[in-house]
């Protein structure tokens, strides 16, 4: 399956007012993210495939599945198409 | 040749020069040095004759074999990774004013200390406040306003980032307010980003605003990846220490109401 990862020089996330905010230097750019995408950002240090974010969103929230498993594909697809992260390996 | 000990902030740089226009320059703009047995933080050999006159603000910046290279039309700064040695090129006053900038901010931003921010600053009961924003804002109106509060920067604001202080020092890179005159810092108390308007209203902005309203200020030329990532580290760190406002202004200077209230 495929894997994700952060691209080049990306770092982690940082907690601002309620939203996590992801610190990109080599694009000297901020990006918020709510609670979710916090959570699979960090995950995103080591690549990791959709089913294991979209695991680790159902063993930390009261929510199906399924809503799971889309907010787990609205998050990378935003993330790819920003640059944020990139297929791993 | 002409030594000089200068003082920007809590550093100690430690300049020669064979220049006596650009040994003047630096005597009335800075600070000098307190007498001390402590090492310089920054030894700078200044020369002139180089390049061409101002053109662009553009800087180039590179890093190679453990030297940073910071290179305009007017200027050339070679610098040594650890920020201890320099030598600065410049084609006049002018150009050594911005080299100055350029030097210290990379220097600031290196060691974590701070950051230059392009925002006057203004003293008013011990504290500080400092206003930034787009060119004609109002940043420069704002300090004349202020009469007779201290003017601690009309142009870059020298901004120490600590563990739960923020401090900002008496800055030499100014446009026409006069030499700094004080060693101390003072605490900053908030940040107010300036929007010209027919009211005077002032309004907390959440963090993640405050930090791009920052970012935007910062004077900085990356010559490498890590130095961009220090310099973001210390806006998210401001961000959060600080309070930032966003200021609707008038030309008038009843702005300080609302800061008071």
């Amino acid at each position: 399956m495929t894997q994700y990862v952060w691209s080049e020089d990306c770092s982690e996330a940082v907690e601002m007012d309620d939203a996590w905010v992801i610190l990109h230097p080599g694009q000297f750019t901020v990006t918020k993210v709510n609670e979710t995408g916090g959570l699979c950002w960090n995950l995103l240090r080591e690549p990791s495939s959709p089913d294991t974010l979209t695991a680790a969103l159902l063993s930390s929230y009261a929510i199906t599945a399924e809503e799971a498993q889309a907010d787990v594909e609205a998050f990378l697809s935003q993330m790819r198409e920003i640059g944020l992260i990139r297929h791993a390996g | 040749m002409v030594k000089l000990n200068l003082q920007i902030a809590e550093h100690r740089f430690e300049v020669t020069t064979y220049a006596p226009e650009l040994a003047d320059f630096l005597s009335a703009n800075y600070l000098p040095a307190d007498a001390s047995e402590q090492p310089p933080d920054m030894t700078l050999v200044i020369h002139d004759g180089y390049g061409r006159p101002f053109e662009t603000y553009d800087v180039a910046a590179s890093a190679s074999d453990g030297v940073l290279l910071f290179v305009r039309s007017d200027y050339r700064i070679d610098v040594d990774e650890g920020f201890t040695r320099a030598s600065v090129q410049v084609h006049d006053t002018f150009a050594l004013k911005h080299a100055m900038m350029n030097l210290y901010s990379a220097f600031a931003a290196q060691r974590g200390w701070g950051l230059l921010l392009h925002s006057s600053c203004i003293m008013e009961r011990e504290q500080a406040y400092l206003f930034a924003g787009p060119s004609g804002a109002g940043k420069s109106t704002v300090a004349l306003l202020s009469r007779p509060r201290p003017v601690l920067s009309d142009e870059a604001t020298i901004v120490k980032i600590g563990e739960g202080e923020t401090v900002v020092y008496d800055s030499p890179f100014r446009s026409d307010s006069g030499p700094p005159s004080r060693r101390e810092g003072v605490p900053l108390s908030a940040i107010q980003l300036l929007r010209q308007s027919q009211h005077i209203r002032r309004q907390r902005l959440p963090q993640m605003d405050g930090l791009m309203g920052i970012m935007d200020k910062v004077f900085f030329w990356a010559a490498d990846v890590a130095q961009t990532q220090q310099v973001m580290r210390l806006c998210h760190k401001l961000a959060t220490n600080v309070p930032v406002y966003e200021l609707q202004f008038q030309k008038n200077d009843r702005f300080w109401e609302a800061i008071s209230s």
